[in-house]
């Protein structure tokens, strides 16, 4: 592989920090090489305090035990079977999306993983007021239907008296 | 007065084989099996070079050099990372994030290596 000069790499530098979502590249050994600010900012952590960190040391405080485990699993199945990951995380009443490549080189061993985090919170919270309005919706169709059929037992009902009493019925809607 | 260098390695043979090339070029050398061992050391003497693997059992390379980082001595200390680890990405944290003087990849060259050493010596 040809040497990336200062110049390649601040090129390359200012591209990734451009990216609106979240964006780290680690090693192997899932330990970060670089982040950008979006990363910075979804995980909130500083940068200077995570690259060269292994990731799962560093979310664990946030994620907890279990959580960083299956992650960090998942993150070494990338290595190993070359897959693509999506996932979703949930901290500090936050939810992101997670997408984790294989960073590859052309016929070379996966060098590390690429993620991509994006801060869907606002999205997860709309979806949830969508998911609330409709479960009132149906709650109340389910009310106005249990309604109308107990209407029609009680015209049933009414209709049934008078023909004992053998007056003409009130209600032939009723009469099924 | 020779320059001392700490060779950190968890393969006996090839921490001897570095060691006896180093020593033969006129150097004092000291060695650590392992991460904890190098960091004791550092503790305790003062050393002007160290050779550093990355791959060591319970506290690698990487962890070395974080505690070097952490402790402020990252730059006081040059250090030649000697690994198998070819990797660019590898290269790049080593080079850029821990800011070593030097990156060797195993298997070594014996001139190459005593050529970076010396130029890594200043």
């Amino acid at each position: 592989m040809p040497e990336i000069n200062g110049f390649q790499l601040n090129y390359y530098e200012s591209v990734m920090d451009s990216i609106p979502c979240g964006t780290l590249a680690l090693n192997s050994e899932l330990i970060i090489a670089s982040m950008n600010p979006a990363a910075e900012q979804i995980l909130g952590l500083k940068m200077q305090d995570s690259i060269g960190y292994p990731l799962p040391r560093l979310l664990n405080p946030l994620l907890g035990s279990n959580d960083t485990e299956k992650l960090e699993a998942g993150l070494k199945s990338v290595l190993r079977l070359r897959f693509a990951l999506a996932s979703e995380l949930g901290f500090a009443n936050r939810v992101v999306a997670l997408r984790a490549s294989p960073l590859v080189q052309p016929q070379h061993p996966v060098m590390g993983v690429v993620l991509v985090l994006e801060d869907i919170t606002e999205r997860k919270r709309a979806e949830e007021r969508i998911r609330q309005q409709l479960a009132e919706l149906q709650r109340w169709y389910g009310v106005s239907l249990s309604r109308e059929t107990r209407a029609l037992a009680l015209k049933g009902e009414v209709n049934a008296l008078l023909r004992r009493l053998s007056e003409p019925i009130r209600y032939p809607s009723a009469e099924s | 007065m020779p320059k001392r260098i700490l060779i950190v390695d968890d393969e006996p043979e090839l921490r001897n084989v570095i060691q006896l090339i180093l020593n033969l070029d006129g150097y004092e050398t000291l060695t650590a099996r392992g991460g904890a061992e190098c960091l004791d050391l550092l503790a305790q003497q003062s050393v002007d070079l160290i050779v550093l693997d990355l791959m060591m059992p319970k506290v690698d390379g990487w962890e070395v050099l974080r505690q070097l980082k952490s402790q402020g001595r990252a730059d006081a200390i040059p250090v030649v990372l000697l690994t198998a680890k070819d990797q660019p990405i590898d290269k790049m944290l080593g080079l850029k994030v821990f800011g070593v003087t030097d990156y060797i990849t195993k298997p070594f060259d014996k001139t190459d290596l005593l050529n970076r050493v010396a130029k890594a010596l200043g």
